[in-house]
């Protein structure tokens, strides 16, 4: 089955240790919730797992579909399936959205979409989203809202279909219609290309949605339990707290 | 076909032996601007400038049929003694005096009264070789409108490129001058723009500065009425050793006028750039507006980028805001676009690439911006960024 582990994988961040040796597998097709209280380093995993040159990766592997991509670049990973959706995306002042995700979804392809294709495309997925064409010449995050910058990350992650999504806390900032769309927009990409979901999160709200396969608990840079959505509902009932006592 | 410049310019030739007298008695001036701020000219020999003259090639210009497009000897007696050197004065410095002396081209572009031309008026001008000095005077009559674009291209076998524009814009008139400087990075450039804006006249400057050796780009306007408004907005890409000294002025001389002064540029791999804005508002002008901004970003080894802002205020009754950054490639952009598959060096290109896109929209011709994005991106290519 294919897969994306991670086996006891150390990180640090400007020479401090934050993932203290982490083991977990991700299927392809199912969604993996990953919690902790802040500061557990679960944002930190996830910007490991996509190759953020900060965080810097001192033991441990990171397989994708067999392939050890632990050293790999940001570009190559994404270019072998993986994506995050972004806790605090970058605003990027002068790059269109419709330039930047022509640029990274041709990338992807050998038969290039021409850009009347692209549009089509663009417009559907948007539509999709419920978000507003015209947002298609604005500058990538620039002036956008938190539900706007989230449901860009979105807008993309529909547009690239990767094989493993790594959603780091998708569901803050946005309102409770916001995570509705947002999620139907997750599951139609996931059922339509069988994608592998890890997802960030602190609240059961989006759970109701993106129901997972498995739970697991971070805190304090390990792995401290895992287990089914009854997992969720427990911390969703006594925090955190009772759960890593 | 080669013009003959006998016939157009009994004061032209008269000019250039002004020039040459001229040029004979200045001094080359010091590009210095304080705090360690300098230019150097070491390399340039202005007296070789003086033999290159190139007197065979003219700029063209496509005006729409009502735009006059004159020779200076067209002019009445009067007319030129207004505005040949309404405000420029050939004696402020050795260049402007080079200039005069080796003064190959000249035109008056003239849009008459009340009328607002739908098209742009195009001017392009291109220098295969040795030196070349062109005039620009443009006269926007009462209540008339038009935009100029204008396309400066050269070989890397032209030495010297030399440009006096004069913009005189009448009550409730716009003009948009827009400039694409586009020349070989073995050509000195030195070009000087001036405006004059009338009650409720709006000049309105856009220059996009990429080529060049040493391209020095002088823009000042005088606000003479009530609503006068005057925009400078310079954008610019230097690499290697490129130089820039880009500097612009808004004189306030009236109460109730309005400049804004902004330049936002990248420079790459031992590119330099000294950019300097300077607003005066003189004792007796109150509820004037002024703003002066200038970003810079800088990519790679030994760029140097210095912004002085200078404002000259006597008023209290005004507002003035000015402003300055210098920042370097964002990790976290770089991260985000890269993370989307995109390779770190194509990421880089278009972070730098974006960063002009403010400057580029302020000119209003959407194909002249695209031309605009395609200079920008040849000029990236191959430089390690």
């Amino acid at each position: 089955m294919k897969k994306l582990e991670i086996k006891d994988l150390h990180i640090e961040v400007n020479g401090t240790e934050i993932i203290k040796g982490v083991s977990l597998t991700f299927q392809s097709g199912k969604v993996h919730a990953l919690m902790g209280p802040n500061g557990s380093g679960k944002s930190t995993l996830a910007n490991a797992l996509m190759g953020h040159p900060k965080y810097k990766i001192t033991k441990g592997h990171i397989i994708l579909d067999g392939k050890d991509i632990t050293h790999e670049k940001p570009n190559i990973r994404a270019n072998l399936g993986l994506f995050l959706s972004f806790q605090y995306p970058a605003e990027i002042t002068g790059v269109t959205i419709n330039n930047f995700l022509r640029t990274a979804v041709n990338n992807k392809r050998e038969k290039k979409y021409s850009i009347v294709e692209f549009h089509n495309l663009l417009k559907e997925k948007m539509k999709e989203l419920n978000i507003d064409i015209s947002f298609i010449k604005r500058y990538i995050n620039e002036g956008f809202s938190g539900g706007e910058k989230k449901k860009m990350e979105i807008l993309q992650l529909s547009m690239l279909e990767p094989k493993y999504a790594l959603l780091d806390e998708t569901d803050s900032g946005m309102d409770v219609d916001a995570i509705r769309i947002v999620a139907e927009g997750i599951n139609k990409v996931k059922q339509n290309k069988d994608m592998g979901i890890i997802l960030i999160t602190h609240y059961q709200r989006i759970l109701d949605y993106l129901q997972p396969d498995e739970v697991s608990i971070l805190f304090k840079g390990k792995i401290v339990a895992t287990g089914g959505q009854e997992l969720a509902k427990r911390i969703e009932k006594e925090g955190f707290e009772g759960v890593t006592k | 076909m080669k013009e003959n410049i006998q016939c157009i310019g009994i004061s032209i030739q008269k000019e250039k032996e002004k020039g040459k007298e001229l040029f004979k008695s200045l001094e080359t001036p010091i590009l210095k601007y304080g705090q360690g701020m300098q230019i150097s000219l070491k390399e340039l020999d202005l007296n070789t400038v003086l033999a290159k003259e190139n007197e065979e090639e003219r700029m063209s210009i496509d005006a729409p049929k009502e735009v006059r497009v004159l020779h200076p000897s067209e002019l009445s007696r009067e007319e030129q003694d207004w505005y040949w050197e309404g405000l420029v004065s050939y004696k402020e410095n050795k260049f402007l005096a080079l200039h005069q002396a080796i003064l190959n081209d000249a035109r008056i572009i003239i849009i008459p009264k009340n009328i607002n031309c739908k098209e742009p008026i195009k001017i392009k001008s291109h220098v295969s070789k040795k030196a070349k000095a062109e005039t620009i005077i443009v006269i926007v009559e009462q209540n008339a409108s038009a935009i100029i674009i204008e396309e400066n291209s050269s070989e890397k076998e032209a030495h010297y490129k030399s440009q006096v524009i004069q913009v005189y814009a009448k009550e409730d008139s716009s003009i948009e001058f827009c400039t694409l400087q586009d020349l070989s990075t073995e050509t000195y450039n030195f070009t000087i723009k001036r405006g004059r804006a009338e009650r409720n006249a709006k000049i309105s400057w856009r220059d996009m500065v990429l080529g060049g050796k040493l391209s020095q780009l002088d823009v000042q306007t005088n606000l003479i009425c009530p609503q006068a408004q005057m925009e400078a907005s310079s954008g610019y890409f230097g690499k290697g050793g490129q130089v820039f000294d880009l500097y612009s002025e808004a004189k306030h001389m009236s109460s109730s006028t309005e400049c804004t002064l902004y330049n936002r540029g990248v420079l790459c791999n031992g590119a330099r750039t000294v950019t300097r804005g300077k607003i005066i508002i003189e004792k007796n002008n109150s509820k004037c507006k002024a703003k002066q901004k200038s970003d810079n970003l800088i990519i790679g080894k030994n760029a140097r980028c210095d912004a002085v802002p200078i404002l000259e205020v006597e008023n209290d009754d005004v507002s003035c805001f000015h402003g300055a950054t210098i920042t370097h490639l964002d990790e976290e952009q770089l991260f985000y676009l890269s993370s989307r598959g995109i390779e770190l060096e194509s990421a880089k290109a278009m972070i730098i690439a974006g960063y002009l896109e403010p400057i580029i929209n302020t000119f209003p011709n959407e194909e002249f911006q695209e031309k605009i994005r395609e200079k920008i991106w040849k000029r990236m290519e191959n430089e390690k960024l």
